[in-house]
């Protein structure tokens, strides 16, 4: 119970203390627990606002992005709509545009593709009291309506600020999404576009859209759940190219060095050179061999006296390598081969250089030709050739004395000029004239000095216009008009018949003569038997009366008198037609019916002379016609039969009053007889034998007409005025004719510069103020005068293409000469010498000196002109080219100064094919640069470890330093290059992984 | 306990939005990373299609509006799959603006009556001037090309050829300038011509086993210009290489001879010439082929080719910023001229042709020329000796021809083309790259209209990615 009322009593209360740790405590921790409320309460606020922000970067990430890549155009009017006045129903296109994005493509139709048209519209609008974000896209395909896609990307966006009147479709909500211009490629940082955009062009480099989206926090910025998005995406070059467009395809380009290339150089070694000043020419052409040594420049030296030839070998030509120690090491031991004799064909030296022994263009053609010659030709291949081959190239050349005189020939020169001038365009020709003969001078025999005759034509200031003179013509041929006609020959229808006297056959009996029959008659003996001419019995005795074939006149003289034993007698006589009998037989024209009642052994047709009685004719040939008889024959006029019918030509008239049935046109050549000629087409007359056609000047008819253009005016002046005209035209070359135009029609008319449209701006009449080039052809045509009072002159150019040449002589100093056939003029660009060094070597081409003192000077310079200042690389596994290519690159050049200096060409790349590569360097006369050097891509050398680096100026050693590479074993190098050398350097790698 | 209760509740209402946040903010992360990389992996279908421009101008001419052929893929750990539709062709020249595709400038010279396109009605006609009416130095509707000449490499060449060097295809090549010595190619190395302009006053053969191909561009010959003007053994320095294809150009005695004589089949093949806009001085030898240096020379003086009511043949000019004279440019009109007769009805002289094609055995010969041939004062010659000789036989002349007359046999070869055939030079793609159905959503295609070159040229139309 106590202790239940000390339990009682401790539980009546708190006791101050108590009361007032409790209340502490408890304020300490409703603060606490209030505080964590509120943060919580705030932060769950902005979580959600974080959360909303994230969600809304993912939902603008899944569309944004792609259709920005996509886009072709970006619009951010408030009242642009992806589907125009098309929209589908239903469609919610309420609200403002915030960004659209359009696009073009294809896809299959029927039977070809068909264009569509793509538009994706962000949109801001409210619905019910949320802000959300819209992606409408609708795609058009060809001109069908549009179909649209709608979907909610965004929600619980700000609502419009404070401030800003919501009209949906005009208010643009810049608040929610700012849509940049498109970015310019060279704006790097992104400040802001520093090109102007080019209107016309589709390029859509990266769109830059910014989003900004409240997640519904009230802390500020991103903490609060306010954050802006901002996309890029695009970039892609969106043009159209022409089908023969080589936009795309791979470009070619070149980069190479100063330093390189095929050299040429040309030595004289004739007699007049002289053994002192050849040994000077060793040395400078050794020193000029040792300038290239380690360049990738190929070098040919070829000699010339009489003949030419080449050093180092017996073959036509060849290159030595100058990359190549061996080739090095040849060609400066062959120098030793130089001597001084013979004389100088300067032609065969250069024909060596270009041409194969038989006359073809050589294969490899040098860059660069040295001509060094201490003296002018006096030999051509006219009179030695070291070549097989014709001594053409150059063609024969006209109007060239063959020689004169044994210092200098002028052919030679001319055909070692041919040559020169042949390649002098491509071809880079340095000339070098050295001793006392190229100081004096020659007689240039002007006779074979080109020239040419410019041939000119003078105007003045007019306008004109062309025209031409035109006569009509036909084109003919020749025709005949004919009757047809017979060759005829005269016959007889006739038949057979005998003049017949009465007789008996009688014989002899006793003294009595009885008569008796034929047969008795036949074989009495002839003594007892005659033919006794009297009348017939014409009785009982009948069968005895017998008919006698005799001739006319003795038919004619029956019945004259007694009966007779010889005829007549009084025998009585008759006709009797019958067949012939092979005696006195008779024949008589009878009519056709006649005939044709005669029996045929008793009948005949007998040509014969017509007689007037039962004449016939009959159509004949000719030949049958000419043997007939000419009171037997004749020529028939009359309708064709088909045999032997002929023609004969007549008059019109005569055509038409003959027979349409015998009569006919015939076309064929002229006979001189009734010819008459029609009007043709071309094509007709061009069908037409020479013989039968004719072109005709005359009148129009309206039929075949044809105009010539080619008409004088003298002709035209003398055709009828039906038979010509004035046609304007363009200048055909040939007969034409100007007249006086106003400038105002001139003007516009004229489209070309020259003549050619048939306008022109010159007269060509006086005054002469002006000339204009023209041909020896169409002076000759025009010119009249000695003078150039006619408007046409003739003026000398002494310059190529020669075609002709003068007659006089000049005194030319050698040097000229030589500058001559090196330069093509007779200047050149001399070297200038200022303390014993060139200093135009880049330009200058002639190199001109007394003696040998400047000799080995000029070759070097020449060669320093060329790979002076440059470095050349070369990668080498043993003593053979690395088969990789290995790159390199000048990573730092700096002055004598230590100063750093720009280089142009800073990598270069050796490799299999390209066994070397040089970098060029822009030094000063007398000053140097100090070049660092580093092998690049050392990731793709791991078949290869660096082993030494070894340099060269020419045949001396270079000292390097090496410079390491960190974080590997391959080193670069550091070395001085002067303006006057050219160094080589060598990189050895060994291969460690085969 | 009361304590414990209020901690939990408070820590539940920290720590639950914090990770609703993380889950979001890390779905989010990853879905973005997964869509950016489907996006980038569909994109490189269209940059893999295009790596080789003139592969896929071939491989997807298979394919058509519908009908797709697949395309290589990029090795992406994101797979996708490329394909291309076919969605239209354009030919060389628009259809509605062709040149006449045949035409001839000698008077009663008449043009092969099979020949393609439409042949120029004025052919043959008088005065021999008449056609000059009708011809302009570009081409046009209806009318005749008669293009100016190009400038040319003054550097003289050897006839030899260079040689590609060991580890490269056998090949011989030529490099553009001046060829004045006869170049005769009958041996089986096969021979590239790189691109630009040719200049031959000499007679350039093709024979034997001559294996041709004249400039870079569709036809792949044994080099390209990048690897010969590079690799050639002793490679001329001034290769003069220019455009894509190559312009022969026939001055003095030049002449194209091709033949099968002796044993082998030939084949000489040009591809089209293509000069850049910017390239003024040889811009007139675009779609030119064979070209004569027109006119007569006399005394230096270069003038037109009068044969007075036979041939009249303006004298050649040279194109670019300032128009010259053939001559001046070191051309040399052809003397391949015929000669006019001395009547009308006199036939005339034909000269040794310019284009000179005989077969005269069964053995294969082709024979493409894609581009213009225009020599108007020459002679084109096509002789089949037989009907045997017809067989195996591919004469395409096939970018329309100008000249003075032609003489083609009866007999014509198995596969004859003379005219303008206006080739398909440009196809239009739609390449179409999808990420692989195995890698589920999202889906991402890559659709894009490529304009694609014969000569390899291409542009990007448009280029959805969705």
């Amino acid at each position: 119970m106590i202790s239940e009322l000390k339990h009682k009593h401790r539980d009546e209360g708190l006791t101050l203390p108590e009361l007032l740790i409790g209340v502490v405590v408890f304020g300490m921790l409703m603060y606490s627990i209030s505080a964590a409320i509120i943060v919580i309460a705030r932060q769950n606020d902005n979580s959600t606002g974080r959360l909303n922000n994230a969600r809304s970067e993912q939902n603008v990430g899944v569309w944004m992005p792609a259709d920005l890549a996509s886009a072709q155009t970006v619009s951010v009017l408030a009242n642009a709509s992806p589907c125009g006045t098309s929209c589908p129903v239903g469609l919610n296109v309420g609200g403002s545009n915030a960004l659209m994005l359009e696009w073009d493509s294809q896809v299959a139709g029927s039977t070809s593709s068909v264009n569509t048209h793509t538009a994706v519209s962000y949109r801001y609008l409210q619905v019910g009291t949320e802000w959300q974000m819209i992606r409408i896209g609708c795609t058009t395909v060809g001109a069908a309506a549009p179909t649209c896609s709608s979907s909610v990307i965004l929600h619980n966006l700000p609502a419009p600020p404070d401030g800003v009147a919501w009209v949906p479709g005009t208010t643009v909500p810049y608040w929610v999404i700012q849509v940049s211009q498109p970015l310019d490629p060279a704006d790097i940082g992104g400040t802001g576009s520093t090109v102007p955009i080019d209107p016309n062009a589709l390029t859509k480099n990266a769109q830059r859209v910014v989003v900004t989206v409240n997640g519904g926090g009230d802390a500020a910025g991103a903490g609060g759940g306010q954050n802006q998005i901002s996309l890029s995406a695009g970039g892609t070059n969106r043009t159209t190219i022409d089908a023969s467009s080589l936009n795309g395809t791979p470009s070619f380009s070149q980069a190479r060095s100063r330093c390189g290339g095929n050299i040429a150089l040309i030595i004289d070694e004739s007699g007049s050179i002289g053994s002192t000043a050849m040994a000077s020419i060793k040395t400078a052409v050794s020193n000029f061999i040792d300038k290239f040594e380690g360049t990738p420049v190929k070098l040919e030296l070829v000699l010339f006296d009489t003949r030419s030839s080449v050093l180092g070998t017996t073959g036509w030509t060849r290159y030595f390598d100058m990359l190549n120690s061996t080739d090095v090491t040849t060609l400066r031991s062959a120098l030793s081969a130089l001597r001084s004799s013979g004389s100088t064909n300067w032609e065969d030296a250069w024909y060596r250089l270009f041409y194969n022994s038989d006359g073809t263009v050589q294969t490899i053609i040098p860059d660069l030709v040295v001509f060094f010659t201490d003296g002018i030709p006096n030999l051509s291949r006219l009179n030695y050739s070291s070549a097989t081959g014709p001594t053409n190239p150059p063609a024969a050349l006209v109007g060239y004395p063959a020689a004169n005189g044994s210092t200098y020939n002028q052919e030679a020169f001319f055909r070692a000029n041919e040559i020169a001038r042949t390649f002098r365009s491509t071809v880079k020709f340095i000339g070098v004239g050295v001793g006392t003969e190229i100081g004096s001078t020659s007689t240039w025999i002007n006779s074979v000095t080109g020239l040419r005759y410019v041939y000119e034509r003078g105007y003045h200031l007019g306008y004109e216009r062309s025209f031409h003179y035109q006569r009509s013509f036909h084109y003919q041929r020749s025709f005949h008009y004919q009757r047809s006609f017979h060759y005829q020959r005269s016959f007889h229808y006739q038949r057979s018949f005998h003049y017949q006297l009465s007789v008996h056959y009688q014989t002899k009996i006793g003294t009595t003569w009885t008569s008796g029959t034929y047969a008795t008659y036949q074989s009495a003996a002839t003594a007892k038997k005659r033919i006794l001419y009297e009348p017939p019995y014409a009785d009982s005795r009948s069968n005895l009366d017998y008919w006698e074939n005799v001739p006319q006149a003795t038919y004619n003289l029956a019945s004259l008198g007694a009966p007779a034993t010889s005829a007549p007698g009084n025998a009585t006589k008759r006709i009797t037609y019958e067949a012939t009998t092979g005696t006195n037989d008779y024949w008589e024209n009878v009519t056709l019916a006649t005939y044709n009642a005669t029996a045929t052994t008793a009948r005949q047709i007998l040509v014969g002379a017509v007689t007037g009685t039962n004449d016939f004719w009959e159509n004949v040939d000719l030949a049958t016609y000419n043997a007939t008889a000419t009171t037997a024959r004749q020529t028939l006029v009359g309708a064709i039969t088909g045999t032997n019918d002929y023609w004969e030509n007549v008059t019109l008239a005569t055509y038409n009053a003959t027979a349409t049935t015998a009569r006919q046109i015939l076309f064929g050549a002229v006979t001189g007889t009734y010819d008459y000629w029609e009007n043709v087409t071309l094509a007709t007359y061009n069908a037409t034998a020479t013989t039968a056609r004719q072109i005709l000047v005359g009148a129009v008819t309206g039929t075949y007409d044809y105009w010539e253009n080619d008409t004088t005016l003298a002709l035209y002046t003398s055709a009828a005025t039906t038979a010509r005209r004035i046609t304007y035209g363009v200048p055909t070359a040939s007969n034409d004719y100007w007249e006086t135009t106003t400038q105002s029609l001139y003007n516009i008319n004229n489209t070309t510069s020259d003549e050619a449209d048939g306008w022109r701006d010159r007269t060509y009449s006086a005054p002469y103020d002006s000339w204009e080039n023209s041909t020896q052809t169409l002076y000759n045509a025009g010119n009249t005068t000695a003078d150039s009072t006619d408007g046409w002159r003739i003026r000398e150019e002494y310059s190529e293409p020669f075609t002709n040449y003068t007659t006089s002589t000049t005194t030319t100093s050698n040097a000229t000469i030589l500058t001559r056939l090196v330069a093509g003029n007779d200047f050149g660009v001399p070297a200038l010498l200022s303390g014993g060094v060139y200093t135009n070597v880049d330009e200058a081409n002639m190199y001109i000196m007394p003696d040998y003192t400047a000799f080995a000077s000029a070759l070097q310079a020449v060669a320093l002109a060329q790979c002076g200042g440059t470095v050349t690389l070369q990668t080498k596994v043993g003593t053979s080219a690395a088969a990789d290519p290995f790159t390199y690159q000048n990573t730092v050049t700096k002055n004598a100064a230590g100063v750093a200096v720009n280089t142009g060409q800073n990598v270069v790349t050796t490799s299999k094919q390209f066994t070397s590569g040089t970098f060029d360097f822009s030094i000063n006369n007398g000053q140097y640069v100090t070049v660092d050097i580093q092998p690049q891509n050392l990731s793709d050398l791991s078949a290869y470890a660096p082993s030494t680096w070894s340099c060269k100026a020419g045949p001396n050693s270079r000292s390097i330093s090496t410079v390491d590479i960190a974080g590997t074993n391959w080193k670069g190098i550091r070395v001085q290059v002067a303006a006057n050398e050219a160094v080589s350097c060598i990189q050895t790698v060994t291969r460690v992984n085969p | 306990m009361i304590m414990m209760l209020v901690m939990i509740i408070i820590c539940s209402l920290v720590v639950i939005p914090v990770l609703r946040y993380a889950t979001a903010v890390t779905r989010s992360a990853r879905v973005q990373q997964s869509k950016s990389m489907r996006i980038e992996a569909v994109k490189g279908g269209l940059r893999t299609a295009l790596a080789d421009p003139i592969s896929l101008y071939k491989s997807c001419d298979a394919a058509g509006l519908t009908v797709s052929v697949a395309l290589a893929e990029p090795l992406l750990t994101t797979k996708v799959a490329s394909k291309c539709y076919k969605m239209n062709d354009v030919t060389a020249s628009d259809p509605l603006n062709l040149r006449y595709a045949v035409a001839t400038t000698q008077v009663g010279a008449a043009v092969p009556t099979d020949s393609a396109g439409t042949a120029f009605p004025g052919s043959g006609a008088a005065p021999a001037s008449a056609w000059q009416a009708s011809a302009f130095v570009t081409p046009k509707l209806n009318t005749v090309w008669a293009p100016d000449l190009p400038a040319h490499g003054l550097n003289q060449r050897s006839n030899s050829g260079y040689a590609m060097p060991t580890g490269f295809a056998t090949c011989s090549v030529y490099f553009p300038g001046t060829y004045k010595d006869p170049l005769t190619i009958t041996g089986s190395t096969p021979v590239f011509f790189t691109s630009g302009i040719y200049y031959f006053e000499n007679t350039v053969r093709i024979s034997g086993n001559a294996n041709v191909v004249v400039g870079d561009g569709g036809t792949q010959g044994c080099s390209n210009d990048q690897e010969a003007a590079f690799y050639a053994t002793n490679a001329p320095s001034t290769h003069n290489i220019s455009g894509l294809g190559a312009t022969f150009v026939f001055g003095s005695t030049g002449r194209l001879v091709i033949d099968n004589v002796t044993a082998g089949n030939t084949s000489i093949v040009f591809n089209q010439r293509y000069v850049a806009a910017t390239d003024a001085s040889t811009l007139s030898s675009a779609g030119v082929s064979i070209e004569s240096v027109n006119g007569v020379i006399s005394g230096g003086d270069q003038s037109d080719l009068t044969l007075a009511g036979f041939l009249s043949v303006p004298q050649s000019r040279v194109g670019g910023a300032t128009i010259t004279t053939a001559v001046s440019q070191s051309y040399v009109p052809s003397t391949l001229v015929p000669t006019a007769p001395i009547a009308p009805a006199v036939v005339p002289t034909n000269p040794l042709p310019i284009i000179d094609i005989n077969l005269s055995t069964a053995a294969t010969v082709n024979v493409i020329i894609p581009g213009y041939v225009s020599v108007p004062q020459g002679l084109v010659n096509v002789n089949v000796a037989s009907v045997a000789a017809a067989a195996n036989k591919t004469i395409q002349l096939a970018g329309g021809v100008l000249a003075a007359s032609y003489t083609v046999t009866d007999q014509r070869p198995a596969s004859f083309v003379l005219g303008l055939l206006n080739p398909i030079i440009q196809k239009i793609f739609k390449i179409v790259t999808i990420t692989d159905t195995s890698i589920g959503a999202p889906v991402i295609t890559s659709t894009a209209i490529v304009q694609v070159n014969q000569n390899g040229a291409y542009a990007v139309n448009s280029w959805a990615v969705q």
